[in-house]
């Protein structure tokens, strides 16, 4: 049990220390987090990327992840998103109803959130709602 | 219960309002889940949570808890919640990929039942040694 948990600990430092290693170089820069619902889906691929090559080339730091249409874990990465100073949120959101909670907590900490694709059903917490026009 | 069941139910324990109180349990901690999640989304859905099978067999394995049966605490599980809370959040804010996340988690996991074998097996090879140099000097 003891040995299992000092090898676990090893294992989380290393690549911990692994990967920090890969992003030190340009921490000094503004954050902007991207959420979209997934990356294996041609289309939120091509969003996400869209997105987090303009916030680079406008000098920013991008940081893309999805949430899988669960709002929990939605909730979990603006949560983080708040812990890691950003700047700003791109979100494609995981639910008109179950994402206005989450947006509100950013807007709360000054964080302004980008809706884009999907809307949420509230308004003026989000700094824009950019969303598909399907018709 | 343990690993044996039958065993268990041989020397006295009532296996069916064992099983019955933990089912019980486990569906009393969901609500709470439940509750907790719903409050923080100020909404619900059916969906939400559908991903939390794997942090949570996570942090049982990574408590000790056998995968076999028979062995496991629920300080341990608090444990490995702990951790795997840790490396999820961790994995986040580092911006390592969520295909990525899932491939470190479960490495995670095997390399914990690894081990957990390791143990038992080594167990097995050497206790009975133990116990028989223990009757020698007895004997």
């Amino acid at each position: 049990m003891q040995h299992l948990q000092a090898l676990l600990i090893a294992i989380v430092a290393i690549s911990l220390s692994v990967t920090t290693g890969c992003h030190r170089a340009d921490l000094s820069k503004p954050l902007i987090v991207v959420l979209v619902p997934s990356r294996d889906n041609p289309f939120f691929k091509a969003e996400a990327d869209a997105a987090a090559a303009r916030a680079t080339a406008m000098g920013y730091r991008v940081r893309v992840d999805a949430h899988d249409d669960d709002a929990y874990r939605q909730d979990n990465l603006i949560d983080a998103a708040i812990a890691s100073n950003a700047v700003a949120i791109i979100l494609d959101n995981a639910g008109a109803d179950s994402s206005i909670a989450a947006v509100r907590r950013a807007a709360g900490y000054k964080i302004p959130c980008f809706l884009i694709d999907r809307e949420i059903d509230a308004s003026g917490i989000a700094k824009a709602q950019i969303i598909a026009d399907n018709n | 219960v343990g690993g044996n069941e039958r065993a268990a139910l041989l020397v006295g324990i009532r296996v069916p309002r064992v099983k019955l109180f933990t089912y019980l349990v486990s569906a009393f901690c969901a609500s709470i889940v439940g509750l907790i999640i719903a409050s923080q989304l100020e909404a619900a859905h059916p969906a939400t949570g559908e991903s939390l099978e794997l942090n949570a067999i996570a942090a049982v394995v990574l408590g000790g808890t056998s995968l076999m049966g028979g062995r496991g605490s629920v300080g341990g599980s608090l444990i490995g919640a702990c951790v795997i809370g840790v490396l999820s959040d961790g994995l986040v804010m580092l911006g390592v990929s969520e295909f990525w996340q899932m491939v470190i988690k479960g490495t995670v996991i095997i390399f914990a039942v690894a081990v957990d074998q390791l143990q038992s097996r080594l167990q097995a090879r050497f206790l009975p040694l133990l116990s028989h140099s223990n009757s020698e000097v007895v004997g």
